[in-house]
């Protein structure tokens, strides 16, 4: 199968630490990723790379067969390939509904209508996008009145509201009470299954990884230390040697 | 809900109603005053697209309100056409913009503020040093209040009244122009870059094409105002371009509120109202303004109008 992407050689320092170290990645189509990692592994740059937050020192990256290496981040959103942040991201003044309509307007590429009232822009797609996260009752709060866990939740419906292909979620349940965690967790099961999406789940906690994930890749230093199904990482003698002490 | 947009329209009515028969009770100066007063709700409307809806504090709109000003001042001088100068004003500021912009935009938050600063400074200084065009520090003199050439009818507008009457149906449409762009998919990606300008990346959104659009937008908006103030006081000198003229929507914005669409109109009036009273009682008037000015943006929170926006929400 060819992959969804790929990274070839990727290389990033910072202050001659190198953050990401000649990476090598294939992210193959319809499967659930998760990118796990000791804290300073390198996963959270790892992914900036991946998605334009970052540009890398060297190597390179191709998204659906075509070079993205050096394309900005919201031309490689326009492609298909999104991301949520480690720490949520919202648009704090907007309601609920304009964050998620945000994205349809600009997916359909209308943001240049000067004269238009905006509320009748993509009522459909925004209705279907908080109900499929559960949003829909809080649609009139500004997102900044909303709970942690409301909050990423609504960062999800905005991510994909964008459409994207491959989705990037830079630990999605941390700061959230274990009730939202499961929840979140079966949200994105679900979220697999009915959409053709395929997400790489980035996170330090290596039981929701292999809870959720079909493949699991290790980092470590910025390298890639491992890569399998969760049985396989779990058995690997290297990565539980990173893990120094912990049940994996 | 239904209750004060009720009241919010009716007040808005008997408003137009009082201000078209203003010319009756107001007398000479009151006109006078009530056209600065529109003529900053222009300039501050435009302003407030870039501070409130885009998160972008410029502090060089003067630049663009003076090229406004000086262009409608010398094609007035040449061409006895109201409409050809305001238009070539408006213009000329939005080509001021654009190319100004596209160079500030690349940097935010304090950064693109002291950029916006030294660009209006620059303009500043081309104003008071470019006297063949500009005449430097006396600056343009005689600038006619050309009729309105309209077809089949020419409109004289050279008393104060008619020429009121000429500014209030252009500061109306001028406000029902920006209500309707901060409303549409136009505003609402403005004020997605506005809070979370990485975000915004994220849901595939170029934020400095953005930027720059605003920005244009509030230069053609300063540029108007300027347009109008030359044919009005019929004398420009450079103070227009000065910093400290930079000063006035932002403090208009920022006592009327940032965040309501009628926050720069409502500070607009308050900051001309202030202004005439304290100018009258004291001689050290900047100082008595600043006080008047720090008092109401601690004591209102979010301006004077979003305040009471606050209060009627409940939170």
């Amino acid at each position: 199968m060819t992959p969804l992407l790929s990274a070839r050689a990727l290389m990033k320092s910072f202050g001659g630490m190198a953050a990401t170290d000649r990476v090598d990645l294939d992210i193959p189509p319809d499967r659930i990723r998760g990118i796990i990692g000791p804290n300073g592994a390198g996963k959270t740059t790892l992914v900036h790379l991946l998605t334009g937050h970052l540009l890398p020192d060297s190597g390179s990256i191709t998204f659906e067969a075509q070079e993205i290496t050096n394309l900005p981040a919201h031309e490689r959103v326009v492609r298909g390939l999104c991301r949520t942040f480690q720490v949520v991201d919202v648009f704090e003044r907007l309601t609920v509904y304009q964050n998620v309509q945000i994205a349809c307007i600009t997916r359909q590429r209308r943001n240049l209508r000067f004269f238009t009232p905006s509320s009748r822009e993509a009522r459909e797609e925004v209705e279907r996008a908080l109900n499929e996260v559960g949003m829909w009752e809080f649609r009139h709060r500004r997102a900044e009145q909303l709970s942690h866990g409301q909050q990423r939740r609504l960062d999800l419906a905005v991510t994909l509201a964008t459409e994207p292909r491959l989705c990037f979620l830079d630990e999605p349940t941390s700061g959230v009470s274990p009730k939202e965690r499961d929840q979140m967790l079966d949200l994105i099961r679900s979220l697999a299954s009915a959409r053709r999406t395929t997400f790489v789940i980035i996170e330090h906690d290596m039981e929701l990884v292999f809870q959720l994930c079909d493949e699991v890749t290790v980092m470590h230093r910025g390298a890639v230390l491992a890569e399998g199904a969760p049985a396989e990482i779990r058995a690997n003698e290297a990565v539980r040697e990173v893990y120094l002490g912990e049940e994996v | 809900m239904g209750l004060p947009r009720l009241l919010v329209r009716v007040s808005l009515a008997l408003l137009i109603i009082a201000l078209v028969f203003a010319p009756l009770w107001a007398g000479n100066f009151g006109v006078y005053l009530i056209m600065q007063v529109m003529l900053l709700s222009i300039f501050a409307l435009g302003f407030n697209l870039l501070l409130g809806y885009t998160g972008l504090l410029s502090f060089g709109q003067a630049g663009f309100f003076a090229v406004g000003a000086y262009a409608a001042a010398l094609i007035l001088l040449e061409v006895p056409s109201l409409l050809l100068g305001i238009a070539g004003g408006v213009l000329a500021a939005g080509l001021a913009a654009v190319i100004l912009g596209y160079l500030s935009v690349r940097l935010t938050e304090i950064y693109f503020t002291m950029l916006t600063l030294s660009f209006g400074m620059m303009i500043f200084s081309i104003v008071t040093r470019w006297r063949a065009v500009t005449g430097g520090d006396d600056g343009l003199t005689g600038i006619p209040r050309a009729p309105l050439e309209l077809p089949f009818i020419s409109v004289d507008l050279s008393a104060l009244p008619n020429y009121y009457y000429f500014v209030l149906l252009v500061t109306l449409l001028a406000i029902w122009l920006m209500h309707r762009i901060v409303n549409s998919p136009f505003g609402l990606t403005l004020q997605a870059v506005r809070d979370s300008g990485v975000r915004a990346g994220f849901v595939g959104l170029p934020i400095r094409r953005y930027r720059l659009w605003s920005f244009v937008i509030a230069g053609l908006y300063a540029g108007l105002a300027g347009a109008l103030l030359a044919p009005l006081e019929r004398t420009i000198t450079p103070i227009y371009s000065h910093w400290i003229y930079s000063s006035e929507p932002v403090l208009a914005s920022l006592i009327g509120g940032i965040y309501v669409f009628a926050g720069p109109i409502v500070g607009s009036v308050l900051f001309i109202g202030i202004k005439e009273v304290v100018v009258r009682s004291t001689e050290y008037w900047m100082l008595v303004m600043g006080v008047i000015v720090i008092a109401l943006v601690l004591g209102f929170r979010g301006g004077v109008l979003g305040r009471f926006q606050g209060q009627q929400k409940g939170d």
